[in-house]
């Protein structure tokens, strides 16, 4: 089989898989994920990169003794065990969604072949250094990070070996890889190509203090995986009359405007002609559009007249936002299909939030989350609670 | 002036004020032509607000993405008029472009290759060879651009010989008939530089035969990204023809399907030129300003032939540089420049990571 191990060095597939599968939040493992936590905070070059000190927060053992804390209350009385192998297919568009799926997998107390992508960024070989430093022989029997070109038997390989699929990257890459059998005995988790959305109460946007902040959370939640996360917000809701809807646009996106031209993220060029045939396709299929002028292809904007010109699948990211202008939070149902995931707040509070949900019992929405969260990973995701997916329970009748 | 009165001049006649006024004037009629006859451009136009267009300068005109031609019929004519379809030459996996003629564009696009490659081999009929099979060209109402592009060259020659079989291999037997006919003659060579670099050049290499190609006039296009791939750029291109056929007077030009006719054509100098028909602006994709000259960015191409398409003002997504205007050494007037490739394709970061098991690969 040709595929090559990244990590850990000296590791082959007869160790990886004579190991046995732990119970729940094993030492060593949770061990293991501090040291990379700490390893993150204390490289000058990994602490400069936002995601992976987002990541660094969410290894750091407050986080994982308290994910196993809320683990034992909601399983007390259980017997649950990790599945065996578990095989994850990373995505190429979030860099570290790999980890996640990985770490919530080995505290689940299974063994892991990670395929991941061809084309990553930098900072992930950088990640992979920093998982290489950690001298922990124990735990390093029990991963591997693997690379390989378009090989359907290398996939076919593996699936023939594990106990647990997870296929992150989308519809075709799930269409594509469920071809591909599994042993009879295992189960599989697919994260499929969903849509995310930003939700602004306009008057309270308007008579906000502290504007800058809030923009800023809204710029890493849109900018840092160039809008291409799944949760990142794609569209822009805002909800109030249209004289405040109007005023708080033009406050916002000169204020976004502003914060972009200060951070200035990386520009890539073929995502302005991306974008470009991707409005004027819009124009085209859609009545009653409005591409707004802009002097600047890092900041894209599209105006809607109605819910059904939000075209998911044409949005392709890079700082391109739809945007729609509701009367009242109830209209947002209309919005909401079953390929909505993350839904970020600006404006409205918890109670007004959960009053909708329950008056309008959207179909679609897996998360509610305050601006500048929708990256936060959370072991709940999709739906999933993925500590459970990723073990099995033993039923005992004694 | 207008686009009749330009068949009767030479390709390179207009200087800059001149052209930019006629340029302006004859686009800005087309824009509201289309803008009347093509749903699909009016809807984008009201999309970006625009009502009527009466630009003073072609810079500030609205240009389309030309992938929308990919996924939309974009026509300014009824379907009773449409006389033929172009399709762009893509893999099988790709999707194409849809090109609509009707009788006057298509018209205008022979005359206006006309009159530009006159500029390069003269008014009279060569006997011609061309570096394709001739199954190519075999269905007449639909054309690849392979198909369309053999087919407007050809009205420069006669007896037209194909020289590839369905295989793509080198008839040589053909080839050594058709230099004894014409041996005192100027004859013209036509072929996509990717076939001639691979199936002409490479083919007489490899069976070392050497033929004396002295009076020939290759013109070829298509591309460079195959050869590129390869290392071989036009230098090289050109020096190894010469090398091994004699072959010394090469002209590649820069088109496409979505604007056959008002082509570039590359001067004795090695510049893309500008023909009266067509204009090239460059610009930079962070903000779609102008670029200067001999500053890269997206090419935009524009020309005054396509009426039964909204095919006249176009983004394309191709890098490359303009050197100057009216100003070349080889006494040519409009923007003189050179394609420097596609712009690459951002690494597909989306959650429809596919580029692992795509199809596509």
């Amino acid at each position: 089989m040709n595929y090559s191990i990244i990590s850990p060095p000296s590791t082959n597939i007869e160790s990886l898989l004579s190991e046995c599968p732990l119970t729940p939040f094993a030492p060593d493992v949770i061990e293991f994920i501090s040291a990379l936590s700490d390893t993150i905070f204390k490289d000058n070059t990994l602490k400069t990169l936002p995601e992976l000190v987002a990541l660094a927060f969410w290894l750091r053992p407050a986080n994982i003794l308290k994910l196993r804390s809320d683990f034992e209350t909601k399983w007390r009385n259980h017997f649950l065990i990790g599945r065996g192998l578990a095989f994850h297919i990373a995505p190429a568009n979030v860099d570290t969604i790999f980890i996640y799926s990985w770490f919530l997998s080995m505290l689940a107390g299974n063994t892991n072949i990670i395929r991941l992508s061809t084309h990553t960024a930098p900072q992930v070989q950088l990640l992979i250094n920093a998982i290489n430093s950690i001298k922990d022989d124990r735990t390093a029997r029990r991963f591997m990070l693997v690379h390989y070109g378009h090989n359907e038997d290398i996939t076919a390989y593996f699936s023939g070996l594990c106990n647990v699929r997870i296929i992150w990257g989308g519809d075709n890459t799930i269409s594509t890889i469920r071809k591909i059998p599994l042993r009879p005995t295992a189960v599989e988790l697919a994260f499929a190509d969903r849509f995310s959305l930003c939700i602004i109460n306009a008057h309270a946007f308007i008579e906000m203090e502290d504007k800058t902040h809030t923009i800023e959370k809204f710029y890493n939640d849109a900018y840092w995986f160039n809008q291409m996360a799944c949760s990142s917000p794609r569209l822009v809701v805002w909800i109030g009359n249209s004289d405040d809807a109007d005023l708080a646009r033009t406050i916002f996106w000169q204020m976004l405007k502003d914060i972009i031209i200060k951070k200035s993220p990386d520009f890539i060029a073929s995502k302005a002609v991306d974008k470009l045939a991707t409005m004027q396709s819009l124009a085209i299929k859609y009545d009653n559009i409005k591409i707004e002028k802009t002097d600047l292809n890092l900041l894209n904007r599209v105006l809607l007249k109605t819910p059904e010109s939000i075209d998911r699948t044409l949005h392709c990211g890079g700082g391109l936002f739809y945007e729609l202008i509701l009367s009242d939070l109830d209209a947002l149902q209309c919005v909401l299909t079953a390929k909505e995931q993350t839904v970020s707040v600006i404006g409205f509070t918890r109670d007004e939030i959960l009053c909708f949900l329950n008056k309008t019992k959207p179909r679609g929405i897996d998360r509610i989350v305050s601006v500048g969260k929708s990256l936060q990973f959370s072991s709940v995701w999709d739906g999933f609670d993925l500590l459970r997916e990723f073990s099995k329970e033993v039923d005992i009748e004694l | 002036m207008n686009i009749e009165a330009l068949f009767t001049q030479k390709p390179y006649s207009l200087s800059k004020e001149t052209k930019h006024t006629f340029l302006a004037e004859t686009l800005n009629l087309l824009i509201n032509h289309h803008k009347t006859h093509c749903l699909a451009y009016h809807k984008i136009l009201s999309a970006t607000g625009i009502e009527h267009s009466s630009f003073s300068t072609i810079e500030d005109m609205p240009f389309l993405s030309v992938r929308l031609f990919k996924d939309f019929a974009l026509s300014s004519v009824q379907q009773t008029q449409v006389i033929k379809t172009l399709t762009s030459s893509g893999t099988t996996s790709q999707r194409l472009s849809q090109i609509t003629l009707d009788k006057e564009t298509a018209l205008y696009q022979t005359r206006a290759l006309v009159n530009i490659v006159q500029d390069f081999i003269g008014k009279k009929r060569l006997p011609m060879l061309i570096i394709d099979s001739e199954s190519i060209i075999r269905n007449r109402q639909t054309h690849s651009a392979r198909g369309a592009g053999i087919l407007g060259i050809s009205n420069f020659g006669k007896d037209h010989t194909y020289l590839l079989d369905e295989q793509m291999v080198l008839n040589v037997d053909t080839l050594e008939r058709f230099l004894s006919v014409h041996k005192d003659e100027d004859i013209l060579i036509f072929g996509f530089t990717f076939m001639v670099w691979s199936y002409l050049y490479k083919r007489l290499k490899e069976i070392g035969k050497s033929y004396d190609l002295g009076r020939a006039t290759l013109i070829h296009s298509g591309g460079w990204k195959k050869l590129s791939e390869q290392a071989v750029d036009n230098i090289t291109f050109k020096a190894e023809l010469k090398q091994v056929c004699n072959l010394g007077r090469i002209y590649n030009f820069y088109g496409m399907v979505e604007q056959v006719g008002s082509i570039f054509m590359e001067c004795t100098e090695g510049f893309l030129h500008a023909p009266n028909f067509a204009d090239i602006i460059v610009r930079q994709p962070y903000d779609w300003s102008c670029a200067p000259f001999n500053t890269n960015g997206i090419v935009e191409v524009l020309s005054i032939l396509p009426h039964s398409y909204p095919g006249h003002i176009l983004l394309t997504e191709d890098l490359g540089m303009i050197y100057g205007e009216d100003t070349c050494k080889c006494g040519r007037m409009g923007k003189y420049f050179h394609i420097e490739g596609r712009l690459p394709k951002a690494e597909l970061r989306g959650c429809s990571d596919t580029h692992a098991y795509s199809p596509l690969h």
